[in-house]
């Protein structure tokens, strides 16, 4: 049925953001036969994306440009078979495949076991001893398969945006995807631009329209100016970085744009899209300070706007993780639930590896080291090295993960989910933007039983729409946790994550289908009466 | 509609076709940005209230893009613009149409829709 014959690799690599590619350039420069796939038309992720190749070389290109560009380079010089544009719909790891209970050593047995030949056959895996996963993906060719011995998993982070009045309304857009609009598609994102959130992209996305000549009403940050100061010490780990976030406030300070710390936004309204910005002062959890909506109205400011770029941080991407049914752990400075992994990066299914902000938002320059290590565990699987070099090279590549990532922690931390920022959702407030569902219908579900976010699902559809409950998870299951638990982090380990399901990505039938002839489809023989 | 969006160079000039209306863009702009660029910042509307949507995250995970692209309900940003493209500002689902529209034929004769297997 499918279009192309399956082919089996050493590694797949799922993801080609930092994280990925150096995962798959460390596998394949040490002969790994490797596999890396994302559904983005190039590689580099979100934090490296290029410019479309039908745009021409635009002057003196920034530093993620150029970081991302050297990136490609190197993976186009690579014997990496690097897909890009082709999506993961299904992930599936062959049964009787050893589930690593805790507690997980820091190096488990290096060797994969064997799988019995009995299993090998169900859902179409080849009888090899060692192809332990199977990765589904549709792109231009059609349908395709892929078998691998080891499994990467680098998807990256989701942006988290908390939901609040007229966030639905076209014109309220991410800060991610402002900064795609900007450095990949060369668009300012409105004519007159409210920043406003959390962490290290509300001054990046402000510096960069005003850069770009496009103008910014207000930067609107939920931390105030003594949380970044306290950020300082460990932002000082990468002083280039911490040049370009001064180089930022800079630029935003001589346009003369008004910064508001401790602030959020309240609402946004306007016919058929954004016309103005509600905002308001909050305290440091995040609460209105002056009471509820209509407590405070004297310290609301109302901001004229075309366009409202907003965003709270990023939470890992866990689909496939889910869907592997992967041991995860609640962690709110870190981005949110997570896969559990050990010292080289391996999660509690042997042979699978994750990396990058998928496995806990470190920022890119700590997902390219989580990257290597995840490289040289698959190198280890493939037996390319032994277990003593890897160890000395995984402990190498740990401590400049750990100097990396100190810088990382201290903007996750700037950007982790408030629990007041959802508190303070109004109840008719729709959180489920793919179903409409609001904050009411949620807490009258949790009232009538929905104590956990997949029984929430079920009762309300919250999760359920196209998005698969990547867009509204965060506020979904803070609003069940505030319900069943008076600790927030208590709350969030007990309402779980929705179940991982494929498809993962809305995909039409006719691509998984592909081109086939009536006489293809195999009819199995009548059962013997 | 005022000053352009558009900030820096860009491809060849294209025109694609939305609800009927031609709307010129940019070699490697991705749909999603070629409406926004157009001033279209409404992409449809949300299948139980009814509400305006527009493009939201573009870059893949929300869906609220998601409109007819060649006759295929697809994230508009993840597709580039070509010439003759035919978009329809509408979702898979929108409210009275039953999580259901016309059916995705090539509607408009460019060719994209798929070719469909036929029996025998």
């Amino acid at each position: 049925m499918n279009g192309a014959s399956p082919r089996t690799a050493d590694l797949a690599v799922v993801g080609a953001g930092p994280a990925g590619v150096e995962a798959a350039l460390t596998a394949a420069g040490h002969g790994l036969d490797v596999v890396l796939l994302d559904e983005h038309p190039a590689a580099g992720g979100q934090v490296y994306r290029a410019v479309p190749r039908a745009f021409p070389a635009g002057g003196d290109p920034g530093p993620d440009e150029a970081a991302g560009d050297a990136m490609r380079r190197r993976l186009a010089a690579s014997p990496v078979e690097a897909r890009a544009g082709e999506r993961v719909w299904s992930v599936l790891a062959r049964a009787g495949l050893i589930t690593l209970d805790p507690p997980v050593p820091e190096f488990p047995d290096p060797n994969p076991k064997p799988v019995p030949a009995a299993m090998r056959e169900e859902a179409g895996f080849p009888a090899d001893d060692d192809v332990r996963f199977r990765i589904d993906t549709v792109g231009a060719d059609g349908p395709r398969s892929v078998f691998v011995v080891s499994l990467v998993l680098a998807p990256g982070a989701v942006e988290r945006v908390a939901p609040f009045p007229g966030w639905t309304l076209p014109g309220v857009i991410g800060l991610g995807a402002a900064a795609v609009l900007l450095e990949s598609q060369r668009l300012l994102p409105g004519r007159r631009v409210v920043v406003a959130g959390a962490g290290p992209l509300v001054p990046a996305v402000a510096a960069a329209i005003i850069e770009a000549g496009g103008a910014v009403a207000a930067v609107v940050d939920l931390a105030g100016p003594s949380e970044w100061l306290r950020a300082l010490p460990r932002l000082a780990a990468m002083p280039r970085l911490l040049g370009r976030g001064a180089g930022w406030i800079v630029r935003i300070a001589g346009a003369r744009v008004p910064i508001l710390f401790r602030h959020s936004v309240r609402s946004a309204a306007g016919r058929g899209a954004v016309e103005e910005v509600i905002v308001a002062p909050v305290g440091p959890d995040g609460s209105w300070r002056g009471g509820a909506p209509g407590g405070g109205r004297a310290a609301e400011r109302r901001i004229e706007a075309d366009t409202l770029a907003v965003g709270h941080g990023l939470a890992p991407a866990t689909e496939i993780a889910r869907l592997l049914r992967l041991r995860h752990r609640f962690s709110r400075r870190e981005g949110g639930w997570l896969p559990e992994t050990d010292a080289r990066g391996q999660t509690s299914l042997a042979g699978c590896y994750a990396a990058g902000d998928g496995a806990g938002v470190y920022g890119a320059a700590a997902a390219a080291h989580s990257g290597r290590i995840a490289g040289i565990a698959a190198t280890l699987d493939a037996r390319r090295i032994g277990p003593g070099v890897a160890v000395a090279r995984v402990r190498r590549a740990r401590r400049a993960h750990a100097r990396a990532a100190r810088f990382g922690a201290a903007m996750s931390r700037l950007a982790a989910l408030r629990p007041a920022l959802v508190a303070s959702i109004p109840a008719d407030t729709v959180v489920c933007r793919c179903e409409d569902v609001t904050r009411r219908e949620i807490e009258e579900a949790v009232a009538e039983g929905a104590v956990e976010v997949n029984q929430l699902k079920h009762f309300t559809r919250c999760g359920m729409g196209p998005c698969q409950g990547r867009i509204c998870g965060e506020a979904a299951a803070e609003l069940v946790a505030a319900r069943i638990a008076s600790d927030p982090d208590e709350g969030r380990r007990a309402a779980g994550q929705w179940t991982g399901r494929a498809p993962l990505r809305p995909v039409a039938m006719d691509d998984l289908a592909g081109r086939f002839e009536y006489g293809d489809i195999p009819i199995p023989p009548p059962a013997p009466l | 509609m005022g000053e352009s969006l558009r900030i820096g160079p860009r491809g060849a000039p294209v025109v694609i076709r939305v609800d009927g209306e031609p709307v010129p863009c940019f070699a490697g702009e991705s749909v999603a940005a070629a409406l926004l660029a157009d001033g279209r910042r409404q992409l449809r509307l949300s299948p139980r209230a009814g509400g305006p949507r527009g493009a939201f995250c573009l870059m893949g995970a929300c869906q609220e893009c998601a409109i007819r692209i060649g006759g295929r309900v697809t994230a508009a940003c993840m597709v580039e613009v070509r010439d003759g493209l035919v978009v329809e500002c509408r979702g898979a689902s929108e409210p009275g149409s039953f999580r259901s529209g016309p059916a995705d034929e090539d509607v408009d004769g460019d060719g994209s829709a798929r070719p469909v297997s036929e029996a025998p």
